[in-house]
């Protein structure tokens, strides 16, 4: 016999109860992700707060030197490179794809809540997050709300232009939970299903995550990539001005470390030449300024290393390769370090604010 | 467009919500004609337009054929509609491998030759849009079936959308009788349809989509891996092919029962089968079905002698097997069944004649044996189906056969079991009578949640990743 109806039971009733469950599961699983420990909702930065906990384990007498940036600094610092330049401070890149000053701001407290308190702080700050026209600024679509709990995505909306599409998003990726990329990938790395999906291959000399492929790309392929950049980034830059929201995070994040009395540093990635021309003159004056002020407020060591690496040291408009990686890296350790030690000390011997 | 997708979900729900809203059962039809073909143009638009043309010609042939009286001109008609659609099938499936293999026969015979690849698009579901037009102009050329005089009727027999793309094979006689009837909203068959749906949703999603991770990287560098990982991704590979189509299959099931229509099943436990014979009647059934009346019964079947009957398996199997794909793999798979099909009438005719051995194979640890051996023989014929080519299945065979060291599976192997274990406990439980009943015994509001859980659980454990259903490239 075919399918049938079951016996004795009104169908109707049954095919409400199924949508009736379908939306009662989805709502339960919402909440539960929710509530549940941060690995479900964000399992990259899981990955990367579990990896720093174990090198802390290794050494935990070293002081801590954290770096929170985006793709361009996972990507670009070499921590084991500068950390051997250092000597003595555990260098560890925090860095997550797609970040900007609020996802960074988030994975701080994140790490202060749960009682990680770097000794420094490397800010990554990327003056093209920082740009608006009638495009948004570019965190607004790139950070996936659904990574964020119901209090960070309400302290971190407010830098939205629209704030109400982030809560739509995120009520969409909290209601249709189970299609919802981001936490399929969250549960199945908390629960072991499959390899971890954000397994960064790590570099030679671990301290802290490399994203990059270990092999230079040939010519053609960064040709190609650069023009991607141009086509993507242009139209985002074109004359486009300081963005509030974006401007306002960079501002509260240096506020968490000051209010947290951890020293800080503010770095500038390096950036290919077609990218550095992007930027309309005023936009760059708009973004000159606002450090300016912000230094002004509390002088802090402003690292600008965007023209530090020459083009051939990228894949792109701005992520470096591996050789660029290192030259950059080999130059942080050299000019930018001295002057962090001089301005902080060593150790853990920091001056308060 | 993928059934798993977002996009396909608001697709069919525009077209439900549009199709139960309209009363008039012409506007209907054209309705689902229209979704249909916006479903296949969404994949090729220039493809959509072969599908039509060609399916437009299957019409006007038949109704030439039913409308001669000479039986030279039905036959001639007959045979254009089989050249045109053999024709059109042999050229944009076939056409690269046969010149592959020919330029490869000529280079073994010391000959240079130097035969073009053909830039062509292998459309998708092809073989079995193909093979309903040849059911329908052949039904039509032997009077079982009248010929359809509304073209809007028989384009959405050949391109209704749940069956368009990867079967099951629908009969003109089975399918054309439903567009005729007005339908009315049945809860009924909005249960069964949403059932249909979630066993699909739970066999591609949450099974098949999975034991393809495990898959994958084996069959793509056999050498690189251990016996013993070769051998579980070879049992994984066959159940990510069922789990995969039947997956599919009872989507479609699902979907045309959401819209009142009714569609054949095409999967029934086929590894509970004790044999190959048997599984051959539980696995794709609207394939073998269809090959049974169009191929083996006109070829004689088993009415002119044992060997003709064998023969006649032989070749059925065979053109089984290059159906599903254009390669020597394809058909040496093909050929292995057909040998061990005829293997196994010699055995049954053996052990028939030896009461003793006949009770032995029928009792319940017999029973056993004889499913674990058929299922090993899948298993090992599975390699061929889905290897790259006869030199990487020969690396596979190799590792199977002969312990070898190598790399694990890539991924937690209790997922894996898991898994088969999923699959295992589907077909003890899946007869539809038996479900059904055991469905029934629950109250409906755990039903819901129990349905509700069932959906959510498969679309969160699924990969990540979309992939697209594996008959699809047939």
């Amino acid at each position: 016999m075919a399918w049938t109806r079951t016996r004795g039971l009104s169908s109707r009733g049954a095919v409400l109860w199924y949508l009736l469950g379908a939306v009662v599961f989805q709502i339960g699983v919402g909440v539960a992700v929710e509530r549940a420990k941060t690995a479900v909702r964000d399992p990259e930065f899981a990955q990367s707060a579990a990896r720093l906990a174990a090198r802390r384990a290794e050494a935990p007498t070293r002081p801590l030197m954290l770096v929170l940036g985006s793709s361009r600094t996972s990507m670009g610092f070499d921590p084991g490179l500068v950390a051997r330049a250092d000597g003595e401070a555990l260098v560890y890149n925090m860095s997550s794809l797609g970040a900007g000053p609020v996802l960074e701001q988030v994975e701080l407290r994140r790490l202060l809540d749960d009682g990680v308190r770097p000794d420094f702080v490397v800010i990554e700050v990327v003056p093209m997050c920082l740009a608006s026209n009638k495009v948004v600024p570019i965190e607004d679509t790139a950070l996936d709300p659904s990574r964020l709990s119901w209090k960070e995505l309400r302290r971190s909306a407010q830098y939205y232009r629209y704030p109400i599409h982030a809560y739509a998003q995120w009520l969409k990726t909290r209601g249709l939970v189970c299609v919802s990329l981001n936490s399929k990938r969250g549960v199945h790395d908390v629960l072991r299903i499959d390899t971890p999906l954000f397994e960064k291959p790590e570099s030679p000399d671990v301290a802290g995550l490399g994203f990059s492929p270990n092999i230079t790309p040939p010519l053609e392929e960064r040709i190609a990539g650069i023009q991607v950049g141009v086509e993507r980034y242009g139209p985002r830059l074109a004359v486009s001005r300081l963005a509030e929201g974006p401007a306002r995070a960079v501002r509260d994040l240096i506020g968490v470390c000051r209010s947290e009395h951890i020293p800080y540093a503010v770095l500038l990635m390096p950036e290919c030449s077609k990218l550095r021309e992007l930027h309309p003159p005023a936009f760059r004056a708009d973004v000159e300024q606002y450090l300016a002020q912000l230094q002004a407020e509390d002088p802090f060591e402003l690292i600008d290393a965007r023209t530090w690496v020459a083009d051939d040291g990228f894949w792109d408009v701005h992520h470096l390769h591996v050789e660029g990686a290192r030259a950059f890296s080999e130059r942080f350790a050299a000019e930018a370090l001295p002057r962090l030690r001089g301005k902080y000390g060593r150790g853990r011997e920091f001056v308060r604010r | 467009m993928l059934f798993c997708t977002s996009q396909f979900c608001w697709f069919f729900l525009a077209v439900f919500v549009a199709y139960w809203a309209i009363p008039w059962h012409q506007t209907r039809v054209g309705l689902l004609l229209a979704a249909s073909i916006y479903f296949y143009a969404s994949w090729n638009p220039m493809l959509a337009v072969l599908v039509f043309v060609s399916a437009t010609l299957d019409y006007l042939l038949a109704r030439g054929i039913e409308a001669s009286s000479s039986p030279q001109r039905k036959k001639w008609l007959l045979y254009v509609s089989l050249a045109v659609n053999l024709g059109i099938l042999g050229y944009l499936k076939y056409a690269n491998f046969f010149l592959r293999s020919l330029e490869t026969t000529v280079h073994s015979l010391g000959l240079s030759a130097s035969l073009p690849v053909l830039k062509v698009i292998l459309p998708i579901g092809i073989s079995f849009y193909t093979f309903e037009a040849i059911s329908y102009v052949v039904d039509v050329y032997f009077g079982k079936t009248k010929a359809e005089r509304n073209l809007g009727h028989f384009l959405l027999f050949i391109l209704f959308f749940p069956h368009l793309v990867a079967g099951p094979i629908v009969r003109a006689r089975d399918f054309l009788p439903q567009v005729l009837v007005n339908k009315r909203w049945s809860w009924d068959r909005a249960d069964i349809g949403l059932r249909l749906i979630l066993l699909g949703v739970i066999k591609k999603l949450a099974f098949a989509d999975r034991l393809g991770q495990y898959v994958d990287p084996v069959f793509a560098d056999p050498a690189a891996f251990s016996s013993y990982a070769v051998w579980l991704a070879a049992i994984a590979c066959t159940l990510q092919i069922y789990c995969d189509f039947s997956g599919y299959s009872d989507l479609a099931l699902g979907l045309a029962h959401l819209l009142g229509y009714h569609l054949i099943r095409n999967f029934d436990r086929p590894f509970l089968s004790p044999n190959l014979s048997e599984f051959w009647r539980r696995w794709h059934i609207s394939l073998q079905t269809w090959l049974r009346d169009y191929l083996f019964t006109p070829l004689g079947g088993g009415r002119r002698g044992r060997w003709t009957y064998h023969r006649n398996v032989l070749i059925v199997m065979t053109v089984a097997g290059l159906w599903h794909g254009a390669g020597w793999t394809f058909i040496l798979f093909g050929i292995a069944h057909g040998v061990m099909l005829f293997i196994h009438r010699v055995f049954r005719d053996w052990s028939d004649r030896r009461p003793v051995v006949r009770a032995a194979l029928e009792s319940a640890p017999g029973w056993m044996l004889r499913v674990a051996l058929t299922f090993s023989f899948v298993v090992l014929t599975v390699i061929l189906f889905r290897a790259t080519s006869v030199v990487a299945s020969a690396e596979l065979y190799r590792r199977m056969l002969w312990p070898a060291d190598g790399a694990p599976l890539p991924l937690t192997l209790w997922g894996l079991y898991v898994t088969f274990l999923g699959v295992a406990i589907g077909h003890a439980i899946g007869a539809p009578d038996h479900s059904n009943r055991l469905w029934g015994w629950l109250p409906r509001p755990i039903r819901g949640l129990a349905f509700g859980a069932a959906l959510g659980l498969a679309l969160l454990l699924a990969p990540p990743q979309d992939s697209a259903f594996i008959y699809f490239q047939f």
